[in-house]
């Protein structure tokens, strides 16, 4: 009959070590009170690697944890198109300590068409550090020169122009549902599971057109001919392209990104992230640029009236789905 | 040309060499242990590399990408899991040949077919890389739809004499599939009320519970590793299974022919390019009864393939800026970060870089057959001499591990103990549980073409015409009619066959 | 004590049942999310069926779980649940640390059992190297997942 060989002076050590664990808590306790941060830092991503809140936070990780002193570590939380990691950041402690990207409207648009498993309202900005405006592009050889070439195409040809780009009630979704509104016209939306397959998608002339990102744009601006962009003004990387307001439709459309806490996190620990972010923006600012991204300065107040106006909005556009 | 030349010298550095060797080791090592992805590995990797210069970084990374696909092949062998999903139908036929003692002319097999379709797809990359993106540009989502169909065509032939029961298995896997978000409709389905199930079931986490787990439950079962090791304990003559894998040319080179051009795919990828081959491999064979059950040619094919979808990945990565794969998509994220972009741009503005780089995806394929070679008969060793007593429950702690670490989600990890003791039951009643692999492969890619193809036909009559107007389609679509009915027009044939003799 | 059940009958019968959890778990979808679900619904539902009335038309018994001890299956499937569930509630570590020098002691133990060349004899010497060995295998696999991974591993739920 075997025996295990444990030693059992193990068990005379229990007491102290319970002792010790208790007495570490406590002090845990009392630290984390002290400046902020005073431990290292989550920055949750709620979609894949490769993607625009990819790329950004690991230009920004380096400078962040020079400016807080701190570790922060880039995790992943993918699926439902962000969801999946939003409804986990709404449980995390509202400390601070783990921070998620996040993508305008998706946290709003989502909790209006199914049940994401989070409310907006669970949910606080901290800090929005860029989007990328709305363009719709045509292949570059298309017989499409201009907005209202492309107009006139969808009128003589309802619901067989197909405008792809990604998911449902998402920024590309939203553009083109704005759009369609403005003109009057019938497209026929085509979803893609993301950014990149619809870029072969539109070379390949499976779909006639796209709405996709100023980054998609910007970097694929040899094959695809822009004729708007949804902004209030000019891209300054794209400034030879006109916006749908210069042409007489008002469609305004972003997809704005940034970081955020969970809505019980102070309000002074939410400006400590912002200062932080704000700083490390803008050191990045260029390189944003360079992807094609739209850079913005928004603070947790600017980022929170965002959220109000664009909920307005979506609650009208969004019953038309 | 001469641009050519310079990414050639670029990359025979010592310094590149070492780094090859070094993503190859990693890229081993995670790609055998199921539960730790290329991508995964990648994107962790990812900021190391920007303390070097791009081409060393992305050389790293290519060799980690590389070898994780070839590392798959072993957990697939040794304990019938596919350490990547695109080691599905090498563990069919690899995982035979090891219980009965042959692991070791396996893992060589395997080794060398990878090797073959590595460098295949480099060549392919390297020369023709504006055609095959040419190509590329024909998929569509009705092209996507049919190479889905094909490929669940398999599932009829992996259930010769138990068809209603690998159908039925396919319906299941598909059915878990479907749990997620819609892709048209962006609708949550079947969540069980689960938030997190909004990302679906999670591909490698299915596989480790419907293979590594009825696996486990084998080895406690019996008492005893499942693998043998030759009796007379000498070394298999290398030279043998060299001349063995020499000998099947047409299986190599169709194999890596379909694993560059599948791999060309985005989306579709890696995951489908070895079934395709072995499917395909199956249908030109001259015993097909052997696939199964321990064929080389099948365990070849798949190999080959799945490594040259490595370099098909790349081509529309580097062509047209756009990821193939997941992995490829980190590597996108990678050039972007040094401030490149990829896309045609990345030749002309950065040919020695770029042609650096694909140097070394031939360089890594030729690196997988020392490591392969010796690290495999170490790795086979091990599991042979280990005693079951830890073997088990390492493998036990490695699917907990291994399912958590996807999304860091319990969830997962549950869904895999119930998804592999439910999978073991379904194994014994003689449902094949590689049926349900595929549906749940296969029946997503399936869908999203069929929906958006739906979606485009609109404009006709009838929405479903949509999916035949192209050439491509309609050619695929033969492809996937004749597979189905190639099982029955073999046995019409032999009947008659029969008959004639009989007369 | 043999098992001869007819696996066409059981195969059938859970594709009905995964056919009715699946079924019954619908919700109001548009055309463009159903259309997909419902049709392998339907499929499997008839592949269940047709499964089921096959063993009326040839009836057809196999042996199940033939290969090894049913009593060591259960309990080594007991042992993957139980190592998952004290995950969620008591950690990583803790289970591991518990349950792997269980599972292996009883499969030293079972293994001991049936074998005839009883070439994993594991004197008490031994037990102190494997016990050592599985202490810093959990302690690496912690380590490389957490660290260098980034995988948080489940720490207790209890609060402690």
């Amino acid at each position: 009959m075997e025996r295990y060989n444990d030693s059992c002076g193990s068990f005379r050590k229990l007491p102290v070590t319970l002792a010790l664990s208790v007495g570490l808590c406590f002090s845990a306790q009392a630290t984390s009170q002290d400046s902020f941060p005073s431990k290292d830092l989550t920055y949750m991503n709620p979609f894949s690697p490769g993607g625009e809140i990819d790329v950004t936070a690991r230009q920004q990780q380096p400078l962040l944890e020079e400016y807080f002193d701190r570790n922060v570590s880039i995790t992943y939380r993918t699926g439902g198109g962000g969801a999946v990691g939003w409804s986990h950041l709404k449980d995390q402690p509202a400390d601070g300590y783990t921070i998620g990207g996040f993508s305008l409207p998706h946290i709003i648009a989502q909790p209006m068409v199914r049940d994401p498993g989070y409310a907006t309202d669970d949910l606080k900005l901290a800090y929005i550090f860029h989007s990328t405006p709305q363009v719709l592009v045509v292949r570059e050889d298309s017989p499409v020169e201009n907005l209202d070439d492309f107009i006139e195409l969808a009128r003589n040809n309802p619901a067989s122009v197909t405008i792809g780009g990604t998911g449902e009630a998402t920024g590309n979704h939203l553009g083109a549902v704005r759009l369609m509104r403005e003109a009057d016209i019938n497209l026929t939306w085509i979803p893609f599971p993301g950014t990149g397959p619809t870029i072969p998608a539109l070379e390949g002339g499976h779909v006639s057109a796209l709405m996709t990102n100023s980054t998609a744009a910007y970097q694929n601006r040899d094959k695809f001919r822009a004729l708007a962009v949804a902004w209030d003004e000019r891209l300054p990387f794209m400034e030879n392209v006109p916006t749908f307001q210069e042409q007489g439709y008002d469609v305004v459309e972003a997809i704005y990104r940034g970081v955020l806490v969970p809505a019980d996190t102070p309000d002074d620990v939410v400006e400590t992230l912002a200062a932080g972010f704000d700083t490390v923006n803008q050191e990045i600012e260029g390189k944003q640029t360079d992807m094609g991204a739209f850079v913005h300065f928004w603070g947790p107040e600017e980022s929170a009236q965002l959220v109000e106006r664009l909920k307005d909005e979506y609650s009208v556009l969004l019953e038309d789905l | 040309m001469d641009v050519l030349l310079a990414g050639l010298g670029n990359v025979l550095s010592v310094e590149a060499l070492l780094l090859v060797a070094l993503g190859t080791v990693i890229g081993l090592f995670v790609g055998c242990v199921p539960g730790l992805t290329a991508t995964m590995s990648l994107a962790l990797l990812v900021p190391f590399t920007f303390t070097m210069d791009p081409l060393s970084g992305l050389v790293m990374l290519g060799g980690v990408y590389t070898a994780s696909m070839y590392g798959g092949a072993f957990s697939a062998i040794l304990i019938n899991t596919p350490g990547t999903p695109g080691a599905i139908a090498t563990m069919l036929d690899g995982y035979p040949l090891a219980r009965r003692g042959e692991g070791e002319r396996a893992i060589v097999g395997a080794t060398l077919a990878s090797v073959f379709g590595g460098v295949i797809g480099f060549l392919a990359l390297l020369l023709l890389a504006p055609v095959l993106t040419i190509a590329a540009l024909k998929f569509g989502p009705p092209e996507y739809f049919w190479v889905a169909m094909l490929g669940l065509a398999l599932i009829a032939a992996l259930s010769q004499g138990m068809m209603l029961k690998g159908l039925m298995g396919g319906a299941i896997g598909m059915l878990l599939g479907t749990i997620g978000i819609s892709p048209v409709g962006g609708e949550s389905r079947f969540l069980f009320g689960t938030p997190a199930l909004q990302g679906g079931v999670e591909l490698i986490v299915a596989l480790i519970g419907l293979f590594a787990v009825p696996e486990y439950i084998r080895m406690i079962g019996n008492a005893r590793r499942s693998i043998t090791t030759r009796q007379d304990g000498a070394a298999l003559p290398f030279a043998r299974v060299v001349k063995e894998v020499i000998r099947q040319p047409f299986n190599l080179f169709r194999s890596a022919g379909i694993g560059t051009i599948v791999g060309i795919i985005p989306g579709a990828g890696n995951n489908v390019a070895g079934l395709l081959a072995y499917s395909e491999a199956q249908r030109a064979s001259k015993q097909p009864e052997e696939y199964g059950h321990g064929s080389m040619e099948g365990l070849c094919a798949s190999e080959s393939s799945n490594n040259a979808a490595v370099c098909g990945s790349m081509v529309p990565l580097l062509t047209l800026g756009v990821p193939g794969s997941p992995p490829a998509a980190v590597l996108f994220g990678a050039l972007m970060m040094h401030g490149l972009t990829p896309g045609t741009r990345l030749f002309t503005e950065n040919g020695a870089l770029t042609y650096g780089f694909i140097f070394s995806l031939g360089l890594a394929a030729l690196a997988l057959l020392p490591v392969g070679i010796y690290g495999g008969r170490l790795i086979l060793r091990m599991m042979a001499n280990v005693p079951v007593g830890f073997l088990v429950p390492t493998i036990g702690l490695m699917t907990l591990l291994g399912a958590y670490s996807m999304r860091n989600s319990m969830v997962d990890v549950f869904l895999m103990v119930g998804v592999g003791l439910f999978g073991f039951v379904l194994r014994e009643l003689g449902v094949n549980p590689a049926t349900i692999a595929l549906g749940l492969i296969l029946g997503p890619i399936a869908e999203q073409g069929f929906s958006q193809a739906m979606l485009m036909g609109r404009a006709y009559d009838v929405p479903a015409l949509a999916l035949v107007q192209s050439p491509l389609s309609i050619a695929l679509a033969c492809m996937v009619l004749f597979s189905i009915s190639l099982p029955s027009l073999r046995r019409a044939k032999r009947w008659l066959a029969t008959r004639s003799q009989g007369e | 004590m043999r098992c001869r059940v007819n696996t066409d009958f059981l195969s059938g019968f859970i594709g009905l049942l995964i056919f009715a959890l699946f079924w019954f778990n619908r919700e109001e979808w548009r055309p463009q999310s159903a259309v997909w679900p419902e049709t392998i619904l339907w499929a499997l539902l008839g592949f269940s069926v047709l499964l089921v009335l096959k063993c009326f038309l040839r009836w057809q018994t196999a042996e199940v779980f033939v290969e090894g001890s049913r009593r060591r299956m259960l309990i080594g499937g007991g042992f993957l649940i139980l190592w998952a569930v004290g995950m969620q509630i008591l950690g990583f570590l803790i289970t591991s640390a518990v349950v792997f020098p269980l599972l292996f002691a009883w499969m030293v133990r079972e293994e001991r059992a049936i074998s005839e060349v009883v070439l994993q004899t594991v004197t008490l010497r031994q037990w102190g190297v494997w016990m050592a060995i599985i202490a810093l295998e959990i302690a690496v696999l912690y380590f490389v997942f957490s660290k260098v991974l980034l995988v948080p591993l489940p720490s207790s739920s209890l609060g402690m």
